[in-house]
């Protein structure tokens, strides 16, 4: 019989191993140490009830605001409110919006352990109220009140079936945004009106006109604004619209266009960096952005360059019946919150116009009509925010649909086959049209795990 | 057989243009922490132009908790790393030595359970955390990361473990041990290039993890560093020199520990001569 020798037997002991395991080791009884370094048998305090104390509830609230956003918000908003109700705090807590942040909510709502109240995007609200995760808002005391402030079209945004599962806090569009020097040299005086003059403007110059991207939230202006149409009003169906005659025309416009370096030549290879080009270069006229392009450029530590110097917003240029997409969030209630009445006395603090005008102050254009008209009255129309005031009045707004991003998606492959020039474009929008009319005509779901609050 | 020099020559040019497309990401990246204000990425000619300075560095370190949260992941993958090598490596000791009815069919079905992606297992696992109470605690992350580690750790280390000679554990048992003896004596030590090799992928996997923790945790105070990172990333703009300075400090761990245990990749061969005859 093999008898085993040499390192095998020094592995038996080997100091090496040991050292490595006795780490290891050390590491548990560090974390297990933690646990027993309390001096006292109370753990928390703060969470201990005395006599004397006025029961708090708290209420959690998730939220994705950006920096300036959330201290607004955590310094100022947050603190007025519990001063003002003094048996709720609120626990905002902070996330990253991304398709992750979606997904994590819904596993967590599908087990019943959500945040009381969050502020989500309008395109996201549709599918969580289909998977009937979200409460609805309309049966709530003073919910009539509020609702008449905030408009019928901002709240259709949030309407599934026939109840009303958030309240709009926020809105945004995109605004034109053009290069100064280029603007003046080009001899016009203003901004113009219409995108088929700023075309003759561009091409006469070899200028370019800086289009982000395919997706609906990028192309779909450029295509309204040539006269294209996306569906029916009620958004029933895009056959005879998506497909008609104007569409067809308005994308092989946008096609030539791109293939002619007027509209930006580098959109199938990531666009380029607009946002330094619209100021620093010399070719880039005009790009479309939101309001966070000089909010956020404008209060970094150190700004590269006066923007407001260098650039001139005003609304997109549109020949056609709509605008840019109405974007923005909303606050819901969610199925599984703890203290729904307590949340509801959040959301219409939210709603308040003093509330909204000091979130002004960030760049969040108020969804309340009283605080709108603050906001225009207090000297916006004067600086950049004027453009996207103005340019929401004639936006378009996306209707609820829980698949609204597979119909997103349909529309930009469609964009992208045109562009990349390979097919005929007729046949494109028909294939385009076909497949979001069959998405339109499956159930919607809509209100199948909704109820009545 | 010689090599002509022109041939070495090609070889070392070819190697050096390969090693400098790979570092040439890495050191824009290192060179951007150096700009402030990047809400977009800085041209090649203003990146090779930049002052060294830890400004972005200092900021992303005093901002969003990073340091809390750096510590958080520092005991979240420790735990994580140490329990999933050590549960693993019973598991392949099992798998590898042991005959048991259906051993092949269980091992077939571990090996389908790793065919399906996370992100389908997340609601499940979310509503058996619940379940069992450790919603926005360590332990269910510790849970998910060790057990859910189980599979393929065991797949990896099982062929290593077949490796070793038969004759090695009957030494073992002439000196009177036990299967707990084997494994610890002359199973672990002889596969230490493996669990070295397995430590530093369960460490980056679990130090990266951003999914499963941001599903599980619901406190700020509980958060690990992904979290962190990607809280630099507004909706609508990026602060590349932020982000990168923050991935950069989360790389610093993973460069130790494979600066720790890169020595094991290269040590093979632990039982050569250990069998005589």
């Amino acid at each position: 019989m093999s008898r085993p020798v040499g390192r095998a037997r020094r592995a038996f002991g080997s100091g090496d191993f040991r050292a490595k395991a006795a780490m290891c080791l050390l590491v548990l009884l560090l974390l297990f140490a933690a646990g027993c370094a309390k001096d006292g048998i109370i753990e928390d305090v703060s969470n201990v009830a005395r006599l004397d104390d006025v029961p708090v509830k708290t209420v959690v609230v998730w939220h994705t605001y950006s920096d300036e956003e959330n201290r607004i918000f955590e310094e100022t908003v947050i603190p007025a409110f519990e001063r003002a109700n003094p048996g709720i705090r609120i626990e905002a807590v902070r996330q990253s919006s991304n398709q992750e942040y979606q997904a994590a909510l819904i596993a967590r709502a599908s087990a019943n352990k959500t945040p009381d109240v969050v502020r989500l995007d309008y395109a996201w609200i549709p599918r969580f109220a289909s998977h009937g995760l979200l409460e609805p808002l309309d049966g709530y005391p003073g919910y009539a009140e509020v609702a008449a402030k905030t408009g019928d079209r901002l709240l259709e945004l949030n309407r599934i079936g026939n109840r009303t599962y958030g309240l709009p806090l926020n809105m945004n569009t995109k605004a034109a945004i053009y290069n100064r020097a280029l603007l003046e040299a080009s001899g016009q005086k203003q901004p113009p009106d219409s995108l088929r003059t700023l075309v003759d403007v561009a091409r006469e110059r070899h200028w370019i006109l800086g289009m982000s991207g395919l997706e609906m939230w990028q192309s779909l202006p450029y295509f309204f604004a040539l006269g294209g149409k996306l569906s029916d009003p009620s958004f029933a169906r895009t056959d005879g619209y998506l497909n008609g005659e104007d569409s067809v025309r308005a994308a092989e416009t946008m096609a030539s266009l791109f293939r002619e370096g007027v509209l930006n030549p580098n959109l199938l290879n990531g666009a380029g960096d607009l946002w330094t080009e619209i100021y620093e270069g010399r070719k880039v006229l005009m790009m479309d952005e939101g309001p966070w392009y000089y909010s956020i450029l404008l209060n970094v530590a150190n700004p590269k360059a006066d923007l407001t110097r260098l650039t001139v917003a005003a609304p997109f240029p549109s020949d056609g019946a709509n605008g840019p997409i109405v974007g923005g969030e909303s606050l819901v209630m969610t199925r599984g919150a703890a203290y729904k009445a307590e949340a509801w006395t959040f959301i219409r603090w939210m709603m308040r116009p003093e509330t909204q005008t000091e979130m002004f102050g960030a760049g969040l254009i108020p969804t309340n009509a009283d605080a709108l008209a603050a906001a225009k009255a207090g000297g916006a129309s004067t600086t950049y925010m004027d453009a996207f005031l103005k340019g929401i009045e004639h936006a378009y707004y996306r209707p609820p649909l829980p698949r609204w991003n597979e119909i997103d998606k349909r529309y930009e492959e469609a964009m992208e086959d045109i562009f990349l020039g390979t097919r005929d474009v007729r046949d494109i929008l028909n294939e385009a049209s076909a497949a979001i009319d069959r998405v339109l005509a499956e159930p919607r779901g809509a209100s199948s795990g909704a109820g009545t609050p | 057989m010689q090599t002509s020099l022109l041939g070495k020559t090609a070889v070392y040019a070819v190697i050096l243009v390969g090693a400098l497309l790979f570092l040439f990401p890495f050191v824009y990246m290192i060179l951007t922490t150096f700009f402030l204000g990047t809400n977009t990425l800085p041209k090649p000619n203003e990146v090779f132009h930049v002052t060294p300075n830890f400004a972005n560095y200092e900021t992303v370190w005093n901002k969003n908790h990073f340091t809390t949260y750096f510590m958080n992941s520092v005991i979240v993958t420790s735990v994580a790393m140490v329990g999933s090598l050590f549960l693993g490596a019973l598991t392949a000791y099992g798998f590898s030595r042991f005959p048991f009815p259906g051993k092949e069919f269980v091992f077939r079905i571990f090996l389908l359970t790793m065919m399906i992606p996370g992100v389908i297992n997340i609601i499940p696992q979310f509503v058996t955390i619940k379940g069992l109470g450790l919603v926005n605690t360590y332990w269910g992350l510790w849970l998910v990361y060790i057990a859910g580690g189980v599979v393929g750790n065991m797949f990896f280390l099982r062929g290593f473990f077949e490796s070793i000679p038969k004759e090695l554990e009957e030494s073992v048992l002439i000196d009177g041990g036990g299967s707990w003896r084997i494994f610890w004596n002359i199973y672990l030590p002889q596969s230490l290039p493996a669990m070295g090799t397995l430590a530093i992928f369960i460490f980056q996997g679990t130090w990266e993890e951003y999914f499963l923790a941001l599903t599980l945790i619901k406190s700020e105070a509980l958060r690990t560093l992904p979290i962190a990172i990607l809280m630099f990333n507004d909706k609508y703009a990026t602060n590349y020199g932020q982000i990168f300075a923050a991935s950069m400090i989360a790389l610093l761990p993973v460069i130790l520990i494979y600066m720790a245990f890169q020595k094991k990749f290269v040590q093979s061969g632990f039982n050569e001569g250990g069998v005589k005859g």
